[in-house]
């Protein structure tokens, strides 16, 4: 397979910065996860203004911290419209995204990696195919050629990325499954008369759902970057939905006179990347150190 | 041991046969989704009938699998049609954007190696160290920054205070750095990381201790026994890589207004230039198909120890 890349495990003593080590960096990561969860959710209501208002009069106004009113703490787009009603708009569609996509992928990934780890043969080889397939036609293309027959839609990105990402759930599982094929506990499984389905889903999968947990975490940030980049390029989600990437793209053409308008969804792509990826990290290291170097 | 490895490198590639197969099958039916281009391309007084001798004259009205069975046999002969905006047959279109894309895929993966292995090595080598803090930063960034804004804060900074980076297009020496940067900057980080562990693994080595005690110097050590032996499995990274420069470079083309395969895909989707998207996407992937091939089977060539997994 074209990803049979052997992991090489980092010696167990290292140090480790830039991570989440105790209990009090653990709180704040998830208190700022729960920040953006939080805006998801009810950013839409709690936003202080609408984010469709134009004021033509009251375009292209500076953040606060450059000059700018309180009137508009991140400042207004070229229509004229608060820019921070629009950034915690956009927030929902990140966490919708990941809402649909995460779980999808996680599903159709890990089910493909179980049976072709467990039938390998034909069903591994199917399988393995399907994975370079995968591989070999960029997520990008699909995306381009589904927004070409339907126009740009949130359905689009969820199968595109969906399409992209099952594969890392499918190679991981596969070869752990491999692995525990040949345990004992397996094989008295076997022994006993249990079923092909009751083996699998019984004695392989719980010792794989770490596994499984870890990578939907850490899969999290390439959804939030992914979608923005769809939408950047105009074949993410709809015209008019309020998205940080569309928003970047948006500001582009201004780049020179308003540098906020692509600054700022800049950031809260990083920012809620970056600390979804700590929060990964961690719960890598807690529940499955072995799993490190898996990306 | 060695026809087991040649049987193993044919199976290897009739797989990838099949799977470049798979890709023109769903170009086909993608593209069949996508409606009949005559419907977007005839002015609008034609008539129905004209539309129809049209729709014969291109063979859409024909069974879907004889339809099917002629993409086949054109995407053979590398025949995809003229395109509907250049007048030029649509291969002639994408060969011409090759070149550019290729030029910033190498520009890109250069980067990404020039930065990425020396700061893993010195990561590796000086473990907690202040490059090994700048690394671990470099790393975190990596996968949180999303390169069009990169781009976009790089022609913000760069471009638009220093006129030797032009703000797009390709135009002298200085309009490739920063599409490269921008589109070598994911890999470079991947790089770093993985010659880091690698070395990291390989310093543990027995032949390494014994390198040093023998008196070779450190220098010595570390280049010449320690960076060979890791450079093998950072190779190995270069096939998922090109995957991801070719996909990268959609954006990254489009936010630098670079002439290359990704801009051509976005700007002949926008003017539903389909025989150019399907040329372009085919290509593109079999290219892709063929590296991770090459890729797989050199690896195994490489590395005796691995040639037991061979399945």
């Amino acid at each position: 397979m074209a990803v049979d890349v052997p992991i090489l495990a980092e010696p167990a003593r290292r140090r480790r910065r830039f991570r989440v080590r105790s209990p009090k960096t653990l709180a704040i990561t998830l208190t700022l996860l729960l920040i953006f969860v939080f805006f998801g959710i009810f950013g839409p209501a709690l936003a202080p203004e609408d984010p469709y208002a134009q004021d033509l009069i009251g375009r292209i106004q500076p953040p606060v911290f450059d000059g700018g009113s309180w009137d508009h703490p991140l400042g207004t787009d070229h229509f004229g419209r608060d820019y921070l009603s629009r950034l915690m708009h956009g927030a929902r569609i990140s966490l919708l995204a990941i809402a649909l996509i995460i779980p999808l992928a996680t599903l159709i990934g890990s089910v493909l990696g179980l049976l072709a780890g467990w039938f390998g043969g034909w069903t591994g080889r199917t399988i393995g195919a399907l994975v370079d397939y995968q591989l070999a036609l960029p997520g990008i293309l699909v995306a381009v050629f589904l927004a070409s027959i339907w126009g740009p839609s949130l359905v689009n990105v969820v199968i595109v990325l969906v399409f992209g990402l099952w594969a890392t759930w499918a190679r991981i599982v596969r070869g752990e499954t491999l692995a525990l094929r040949e345990r004992e506990f397996v094989i008295a499984a076997q022994t006993i008369g249990a079923t092909n389905l009751r083996v699998m889903v019984r004695h392989i999968l719980p010792s794989l759902i770490n596994a499984i947990v870890i990578l939907a975490t850490l899969n999290i940030a390439t959804v939030i970057i992914a979608e923005a980049a769809l939408s950047f390029l105009g074949v993410g989600v709809e015209q008019d939905t309020i998205s940080w990437g569309a928003m970047t793209a948006q500001g582009r053409d201004l780049l020179r006179t308003a540098w906020w308008l692509v600054t700022v969804p800049g950031i809260a792509i990083i920012s809620v990347s970056l600390v979804v990826n700590l929060f990964g990290d961690w719960l890598r290291d807690f529940l499955d150190p072995q799993l490190r170097n898996v990306r | 041991m060695n026809t087991q490895l040649a049987y193993a490198a044919v199976a290897r590639f009739l797989r990838g046969v099949a799977v470049v197969f798979l890709v023109v099958t769903s170009v086909f039916i993608l593209s069949r989704a996508t409606g009949d281009p005559i419907s977007y391309l005839a002015p609008i007084e034609t008539t129905s009938e004209q539309i129809e001798e049209y729709k014969d004259q291109l063979g859409l009205n024909d069974p879907l699998i004889v339809q099917y069975g002629r993409f086949l046999a054109e995407t053979a002969q590398l025949d995809f049609g003229t395109s509907f905006r250049a007048h030029v047959p649509a291969i002639d279109v994408v060969t011409e954007r090759i070149v550019a894309t290729v030029m910033l895929g190498v520009a890109a993966l250069l980067f990404a190696f020039a930065v990425g292995v020396p700061m893993g090595v010195v990561a590796a080598v000086r473990r907690g160290g202040v490059v090994d803090v700048i690394a671990r930063l470099f790393a975190l960034l990596g996968q949180a920054v999303p390169n069009f804004w990169l781009g976009l804060m790089l022609i913000l900074f760069l471009a638009v205070n220093f006129d030797f980076f032009p703000t797009g297009g390709r135009s002298g020496v200085g309009s490739i750095i920063l599409p490269a940067i921008t589109l070598g900057s994911f890999p470079a980080a991947a790089v770093m990381r993985f010659t880091r562990s690698s070395m990291l693994d390989t310093l543990q080595q027995d032949y390494i201790r014994t390198a040093r005690a023998k008196g070779l110097r450190e220098r010595a050590v570390i280049l010449k026994h320690a960076l060979r032996n890791s450079m093998l499995a950072v190779v190995t990274l270069l096939g998922l890589q090109v995957g991801y420069i070719l996909s990268g470079s959609v954006v990254v083309e489009t936010v630098f207004a670079w002439p290359g395969l990704g801009f051509l895909i976005i700007q002949s989707i926008k003017a539903i230039d389909y025989p150019v998207v399907q040329a372009a996407v085919i290509m593109t992937s079999t290219w892709i198909i063929f590296v991770n091939f090459v890729v797989d089977v050199s690896y195994t060539f490489l590395d005796p120890r691995i040639r037991t997994g061979v399945s």
